[in-house]
């Protein structure tokens, strides 16, 4: 059996009180003794306000508040929803009904989010009035192998957010991993990147706060803009972030020895690493370690590693960097379609979700049972070169924009709902585009755009439209997507 | 009336995308091209013509077409 998070968590708090467990410029910083009377303040209200169970919906930015949240929710036995604060209002709230949350734990204005069903705890008042005779739980009582620790929101094919339950389980076996593979210790500072709402974050809280770290999270506009000024400024030794941050570094001029010279760990997960991104790290620090990891929501954030160094990484290189081999409680196979070495990423073992919320059918199509054993078919197409995995493409109609995974259908169901208008959306050269067939009609595009902002995640919303009297057809009437991008791509 | 075409002309340049893309209401998440990375490019532009330093003040305040143009004509172009 694995430690659970919360133990591990209590564990250092208790044994490093003074060690500074977050730090950012807006306020100051909060201790590991702080952070766990305020956890144990948040599962005291949570047992309060919501005796008879339920999920807590989380609106959290990234700071002692949000991590606290995550941990007293923990704490009180519950699984937790982390929603990103910057969703539209309607986007959240539609999270928060299907996953029937019974507590909503945000920051001042949480109280517009909740419905007769559930209620709003303000985390900034429960932080003022921190409670230091609430009782400190280092064990929870609780079936880990059956409870939801978390479940997290992507975008759904439909066009209405769906949720992935991840096992209490799953998330003490990753967190596990990550310890210990990252070997992290209270000498360490962490840069927290990812919003709560995405669950690269989860490497980043847990990480840090199960291993004596600090974290830093990276909340000012210009440090998201350029997260070097941050590497820099604070030393930070680990950093975890999506491998696109890279580009900007590189325009910013920022990949060099004065801005990542601290660094002893850089973890890359939720898009394809390149070749180019380890020669631009090793130039500047030749003494840092990669972990390049892949892994879908559906199996706990990540579950392979390969460790990259300035004197292995090229065998590791083709296209893009290897995927790397499953960690500890998991398995990976190819279900072989045709060409020899490829297929499609299946995995199995303890950090596999429970499935989709309220979605039967998509969970039974998607998690399956073979020779005794219960696999999720990602839907990612790789090849194996040389004992390598190398991923290639997605087999549906899937994208990802800076590790944000997007269903492309979904943007158009919304576009189509809008407009009572047929619609496709196509990725090209990295930008969302939509073409819509207006028969004949222009559109109100500003107003199109508003609307789709106002429900939709900010990365979902194409960049570009363009208006199509009347979409070209294949012999079958199908529209001819190849043909419509071709045409009137540009 | 020419000053706004050369903030076109560098900001298309700028985030990738045709100046005809760029509009007196465009900004950040409504002009192709106007994500971090296009930003970034943006606020990078205008410390190298303006001597606008990269801080949490101007990151924010510069995410619009219209907040630029005010700068240039402050600033002169």
């Amino acid at each position: 059996m694995k430690r659970d998070v919360v133990s591990r968590f209590c564990e250092i708090a208790r044994a490093h009180p003074e060690h500074a467990a977050v730090v950012t410029t807006e306020r100051g910083t909060c201790t590991y003794s702080a952070l766990l009377r305020f956890a144990a303040t948040v599962r005291a209200r949570v047992l309060e306000h919501s005796p008879k169970g339920g999920s807590i919906a989380i609106v959290a930015e990234q700071n002692e508040l949000g991590y606290g949240a995550m941990l007293g929710a923990l704490m009180a036995g519950r699984g937790y929803v982390p929603i990103n604060p910057g969703h539209p209002p309607l986007l959240k709230k539609e999270i928060i009904e299907i996953s029937e949350s019974s507590v909503v734990l945000a920051k001042g204005a949480g109280a517009n989010l909740t419905s007769d069903k559930c209620i709003a705890l303000d985390l900034e008042r429960i932080w003022e009035e921190v409670d230091t005779t609430a009782e400190l739980v280092d064990e929870v009582d609780l079936d880990f192998d059956e409870s939801i620790g978390y479940t997290i929101f992507t975008s759904g094919s439909t066009g209405r957010p769906k949720g992935v339950q991840i096992f209490r389980h799953s998330l003490n076996c990753y967190v596990d991993w990550a310890v210990d593979a990252m070997k992290i210790s209270t000498a360490d500072r962490w840069s927290q990147h990812p919003n709560l709402g995405f669950d690269l974050s989860v490497l980043d809280v847990y990480g840090a706060l199960c291993g004596g770290a600090t974290l830093f999270p990276i909340t000012s506009p210009a440090d998201r803009l350029m997260p070097a000024r941050l590497i820099k400024r604070e030393r930070l030794t680990i950093w975890n972030s999506v491998p696109s941050v890279l580009d900007l570094l590189n325009r910013a001029s920022q990949l060099n020895q004065d801005h990542l010279g601290s660094l002893r760990l850089a973890t890359f997960c939720g898009e394809a690493l390149y070749p180019r991104h380890l020669e631009w790290l090793f130039e500047a620090n030749e003494n840092l370690i990669v972990h390049n990891t892949y892994g879908p929501t559906e199996a706990t954030v990540s579950c392979t590693l390969v460790t990259l160094t300035v004197s292995n990484f090229t065998q590791f290189c083709r296209d893009t960097v290897a995927l790397g081999d499953p960690i500890v409680g998991m398995k990976l196979r190819l279900d072989g379609r045709g060409n020899g070495s490829q297929g499609e990423i299946w995995l199995a073992g303890d950090q596999l979700s429970k499935g989709y919320l309220k979605r039967d059918e998509e969970t039974q199509k998607l998690f399956v049972e073979d020779k005794g054993e219960r696999w999720y078919r990602t839907g990612d197409l790789a090849e194996e070169i040389d004992g390598q995995l190398y991923f290639l493409e997605r087999l549906d109609n899937q994208v990802k924009v800076n590790g944000y995974r997007i269903e492309l259908g979904a943007i158009a169901a919304r576009v189509m709902k809008l407009t009572n208008l047929t619609a496709k959306v196509v990725l090209i050269n990295g930008r969302l585009c939509c073409f819509v067939e207006n028969r004949g009609e222009p559109l109100e595009l500003e107003n199109l755009t508003a609307q789709l902002q106002s429900c939709s995640e900010s990365y979902a919303v194409p960049e570009v439209f363009h208006e199509i009297a009347a979409f070209p057809r294949n012999q079958n009437d199908k529209i001819d997507l190849k043909k419509l991008v071709e045409e009137y791509g540009d | 009336m020419e000053i706004r075409e050369s903030i076109k002309i560098w900001l298309a340049d700028a985030l990738g995308c045709s100046s005809e893309e760029i509009h007196e209401s465009g900004g950040i998440g409504n002009t192709p091209g106007w994500d971090s990375f296009g930003h970034l490019n943006v606020m990078m532009e205008l410390e190298k013509r303006f001597g606008i330093s990269i801080d949490d003040d101007t990151v924010r305040r510069y995410q619009t077409v219209k907040a630029i143009e005010e700068l240039v004509e402050e600033k002169g172009s």
